[in-house]
């Protein structure tokens, strides 16, 4: 099982390597497409944390 | 002589094409009318009720809808030779990657859940326990994909399609007025006015028309169906069929429930199909076995998106091709998958309603990234060379990009908070 474990976290560091950069070209429209959609799911995270409050409350 | 020869001709061009076109068919036709799950058959089956035919008209707008999303997975898929999965986590590193692959693989198990729902809601009607629907689907679920061939499953998966048209004679049982159903129909109108309820029936319809697992499902089943640029047109006519069965699918339902049940509020299509039980016995089985094809098929491609996309990344042989001893843990996440989601169903006092929620909340987290994504990469000249989007490629799949994105959030919203719309 911890080998098994182990395994994984080594494999899951592969592919942070392997994708460490972006293979896209960064124009400028995907710079801002990239940064638009951050904003968005912070929104959405956001709403979502002020959900679960409310609903504790 | 020359009349009958340019006809001979003219046929056998036909019958190569039908035959080119039968060896292509698959991926586009399988993942659209499997869009029509348990959910969506839901979500129609409660429009129909609610609205009679009068948003028929919007059905029809989507099909244009579905085809502009799922046609560009079809490009980058027999393009780069990658799914979804892997063309993000290329295309945009390592946080964007498992961004999207962990919210595709909460949406799919969630989703999942809710297909197993659907599909022992359908058979508790015959009288058959859940626990009995529940191993008997995982077993069959099991026997389709351990063939060890992709063109096997796929060809069983279309015969469960063709299954999802039994909703089309049911329609014609309830004898509706196809005057009405012109006139309601075919005129676009806002049945009481643009108001909260009517606004989230409209979200509810798109929602389940574009889900996040599609775009993953259909990519990765371009690459291991193993299609070519060339065969992209093929592959682009498949997806139009499908996106065009879906919708007539989805009318179909909404003409059953509109002449029969309208006016009575649905929450599920089992609740429909046992109240259509009481009226039209045949018309109430068939919405019956169609809600348990519609969970079954979701199921099916569902699970096989998270399994292909977690292949992809973690580099795992991930094919249909490939048999069990082959691709162990492929199968492995497929049933585990699989067996999970089907066990929460079984779970006294399980919150399923909770999750039904939830699924929508969660999707509309990944299906505007992944949307993005989508269209970023087709306009990816390195990788996309001359299936690159057009200028009006991205003028409308942008807009229906938008849409989809500013509704589905509206979706997700007025699920949070109900009152929101009101």
């Amino acid at each position: 099982m911890l080998n098994t474990v182990k395994q994984l976290r080594q494999k899951v560091r592969e592919i942070n390597e392997r994708y460490s950069k972006p293979h896209i070209e960064m124009s400028g429209a995907v710079r801002l497409s990239l940064l638009a959609l951050r904003v968005y799911l912070l929104f959405l995270v956001g709403l979502m944390i002020y959900k679960f409050i409310t609903l504790v409350n | 002589m020359n009349f009958y020869s340019k006809l001979y001709y003219r046929l056998r061009k036909l019958v190569k094409a039908v035959q080119l076109y039968l060896v292509i068919a698959g991926p586009g036709l399988v993942v659209m009318i499997a869009d029509n799950d348990a959910g969506g058959i839901t979500t129609y089956a409660a429009t129909g009720a609610k609205y009679g035919y009068n948003l028929i008209w919007f059905l029809l707008i989507l099909i244009p809808v579905a085809y502009y999303v799922q046609e560009m997975t079809v490009r980058l898929g027999a393009v780069t030779k990658r799914g979804h999965a892997e063309a993000i986590f290329d295309g945009f590193g390592a946080f964007w990657g498992w961004f999207s692959l962990v919210d595709l693989m909460i949406v799919d198990w969630l989703t999942l859940v809710t297909e197993f729902v659907g599909m022992t809601a359908a058979l508790n009607i015959f009288g058959i326990p859940p626990w009995l629907t529940v191993t008997g689907v995982i077993a069959l679920m099991g026997i389709i994909v351990m063939n060890g061939r992709y063109w096997t499953w796929e060809k069983i998966a279309m015969a469960f399609c063709a299954l999802n048209l039994i909703y089309i004679p049911g329609a014609f049982m309830v004898h509706p007025q196809v005057s009405d159903i012109l006139k309601d129909g075919l005129v676009p109108n806002l049945p009481g006015g643009f108001n909260g309820d009517l606004f989230f029936f409209l979200m509810a319809n798109i929602g389940t028309t574009i889900a996040p697992w599609m775009l993953f499902f259909q990519q990765s089943s371009v690459v291991d169906k193993g299609l070519q640029e060339k065969d992209i047109p093929w592959g682009k006519f498949d997806t139009l069929l499908g996106a065009t069965l879906t919708v007539v699918v989805a009318i179909f339902i909404v003409v059953v429930t509109g002449t029969v049940l309208k006016g009575v509020d649905i929450d599920s299509a089992s609740q429909a199909a046992e109240r259509l039980l009481h009226t039209n016995h045949w018309v109430g089985t068939f919405m019956a076995i169609g809600l348990f094809d519609a969970g079954l098929l979701g199921a099916i491609c569902i699970s096989l998106a998270s399994s292909w996309a977690f292949g992809e990344i973690f580099g795992w042989a991930h094919s249909l091709n490939q048999n069990i001893k082959q691709a162990p843990w492929f199968y492995a996440s497929y049933f585990l998958t699989l067996i999970t989601a089907a066990l929460v169903v079984l779970i006294p006092g399980a919150p399923l309603v909770l999750i039904t929620l939830f699924v929508q909340v969660v999707a509309v987290t990944l299906l505007p990234a992944a949307l993005v994504f989508l269209i970023l990469l087709l306009n990816d000249k390195k990788h996309m060379g001359d299936y690159c989007n057009t200028v009006s490629d991205n003028v409308i799949g942008g807009f229906i990009v938008l849409a989809i994105v500013v509704l589905s959030t509206l979706y997700g919203i007025s699920v949070m908070f109900p009152d929101f719309f009101k």
